[in-house]
């Protein structure tokens, strides 16, 4: 098995009666034991830098660092918000309090259980201040629109799809299911043609009307199935 | 299965008149409305609308929708409400949700009068509770005779905008203003000095670039835009406010009409995307169109579309003699040519005039 140079570190320093750290660590490198308000205690002896305690945490109070000794090093941070920051990006990182320490690169994004939501993102930072990164700031400020309600997609994720190259209201819907909700697009799929125009100057009469199929309208299947002859 | 002559989606001013213009000549019709009243819009119109008698001017737009709903109870037309058109298919037969069960209805000939629906644009907090299209507030006012809220900032100042302002005033409410990224207004004059004339400032060359508020609206930020709409947050001011009314624009709703293959052109001037259709409101081989769906414009052309598109089916259905219905077509584009005169509709009226060149250009005619 390959060794990973990720550690986990908690920052976890209240009595609180809470053990999902310790019962999830596959190697056993987190002791807790009998009485769950005890502080957990990580084995770094133990640890593979695997995640699962990472995403594992209620608390989102464990992160995983890669000290590399050279100018940059690699924090995993657990992530609850929708969108999810994307690869390449680049973020603001706090300490524990919420205080910001600086920027970092997003480098990759990983679920460690795939039933769960909580993601985490693995940011580049500068050495200097490894030591107290515990997160990253919401990542999306309230400047940024939602664009499809339905599918509560923000225009920031529409932007994202449009750079990855998307060209048509179509090609964005596949890929981050604007206007594939209730109203079917009927408020979204100009708002994005709108953007369209202004991301790659292409108009509105060059471009193509996403396409309909039925049903047209929102119709259960139940509605659906029970067809009166 | 349902059979029927004539199947028209949409109960509006263009449904309604459809409807009356095929039963008047024997055409069995069924008008089928998702609403649980027919009329579209006209119910939520209290004021009085223009054109000329002919055009039902001077009437108000609910009185106009009351004379409709009587002509069609007299014509013999079925209206079918609460009825949800959710999809056509081939052979003319189109999937409706009616009582809770889906159901086959295959007509020889389908008119589609869905209409048109309201723009939004987005901005930072434009999905806060207290922000609206104008014509949501109409609905409130003037069908549910509930204030949307008491301090409104109006966006947009086309005709809809402009009448919304009015009546909310009408109703009770503050209107705190209007913003207009244009350097123009965009409707009629005389709506807008109504509301110059109630003190409410009309911010022409503005947009809004921020709702304000937690959990619902307390406020908006408006900056001025130049001519390439370039933003200038510098000069950005905050507007005291509880609710924001959209009333940019309207889309038509073509989705039945992209379902039948039909082709779509883009027209700025009507609205956006738009089936082709030729000079007798046809886009496919049976299907018909008439109102807002072929091209935004007012209640007034609606109508006599709807009437156009429902003496051209009876023409095809044999129930109307041929030159008897040429001859009324003849008049229903007189009467259209009227309401596309002048500065405000003359540019509809070429739009109108490309499509149907384009239509006449298609290789193959009808599918």
């Amino acid at each position: 098995m390959i060794r990973s140079n990720y550690l986990a570190r908690i920052n976890c320093f209240q009595p609180i009666p809470c053990n999902p750290c310790e019962t999830s660590c596959p190697f056993g490198a987190i002791l807790i034991g009998e009485d769950i308000t005890n502080i957990p205690v990580l084995d770094i002896t133990k640890c593979r830098g695997c995640g699962i305690c990472v995403a594992a945490c209620p608390g989102i109070a464990i992160t995983m660092a890669m000290v590399t000794g050279g100018d940059k090093d690699y924090v995993a941070i657990p992530y609850e918000y929708y969108p999810l920051p994307e690869i390449g990006d680049e973020v603001t990182v706090v300490d524990a309090n919420g205080n910001e320490l600086g920027h970092g690169i997003v480098e990759k994004l990983k679920k460690p259980n795939k039933n769960d939501p909580t993601t985490l993102v693995f940011v580049i930072v500068d050495s200097s201040i490894t030591k107290s990164v515990v997160g990253i700031k919401k990542y999306i400020v309230k400047d940024d629109p939602i664009i499809c309600r339905c599918e509560e997609i923000f225009e920031s994720e529409i932007i994202n799809a449009i750079k990855k190259g998307d060209r048509t209201v179509d090609a964005i819907k596949r890929r981050t299911r604007s206007g594939m909700g209730m109203c079917q697009g009927k408020t979204c799929n100009r708002l994005i043609a709108n953007i369209i125009v202004r991301e790659l100057g292409i108009s509105l009469s060059e471009q193509l009307p996403s396409s309909k199929r039925p049903p047209v309208g929102v119709i259960s299947i139940k509605e659906l199935s029970q067809e009166k002859s | 299965m349902i059979n029927i002559e004539l199947l028209v989606i949409g109960g509006g001013p263009a449904g309604l008149s459809a409807g009356i213009a095929a039963g008047k000549c024997g055409v069995k019709t069924i008008v089928v409305d998702e609403n649980p009243l027919p009329g579209g819009q006209l119910f939520k119109q209290i004021h009085k609308f223009f054109g000329s008698k002919e055009h039902k001017a001077g009437t108000r737009g609910y009185k106009i929708g009351e004379q409709l709903l009587n002509e069609v109870d007299q014509d013999g037309v079925e209206v079918y409400l609460n009825t949800r058109v959710w999809g056509i298919f081939d052979n003319n037969i189109v999937g409706i949700l009616k009582d809770g069960k889906t159901q086959k209805v295959k007509a020889q000939k389908i008119i589609l009068a869905t209409g048109a629906s309201e723009n939004a644009i987005a901005f930072k907090g434009s999905t806060l509770p207290g922000i609206m299209t104008a014509g949501a507030a109409q609905t409130f006012i003037n069908v549910h005779r509930v204030l949307p809220g008491k301090k409104i900032l109006m966006i947009g100042t086309g005709n809809v905008g402009l009448i919304t302002s009015y009546q909310l005033m009408q109703a009770g409410a503050e209107v705190v203003g209007v913003v207009e990224a244009s350097q123009n207004v965009g409707g009629y004059d005389v709506h807008a000095n109504k509301l110059r004339r109630a003190g409410i400032p009309i911010y022409l060359g503005h947009t809004v670039i921020e709702a304000k508020g937690d959990i619902e609206v307390d406020g908006a930020i408006i900056a001025p835009v130049d001519e390439k709409f370039k933003v200038d947050k510098s000069k950005s001011f905050l507007i005291d406010c509880d609710t924001i009314c959209f009333a940019v624009g309207l889309t038509p709703r073509i989705e039945l009409a992209q379902m039948v293959n039909a082709p779509i052109i883009y027209m700025s001037t009507l609205g956006g995307y738009l089936p082709i259709h030729d000079n007798r409101l046809k886009i496919t081989e049976d299907i018909f169109i008439a109102g807002d769906i072929s091209g935004v414009e007012e209640a007034s052309t609606a109508m006599e579309e709807g009437s156009l598109a429902g003496v051209a089916v009876a023409m095809e259905l044999g129930k109307l003699d041929k030159n008897k219905g040429v001859k009324e077509i003849e008049e229903i584009y007189k009467r259209l040519a009227k309401l596309r005169s002048g500065q405000f509709g003359s540019k509809r009226a070429s739009a109108k005039e490309e499509i149907i060149k384009k239509q006449m250009e298609m290789k193959g005619g009808f599918k």
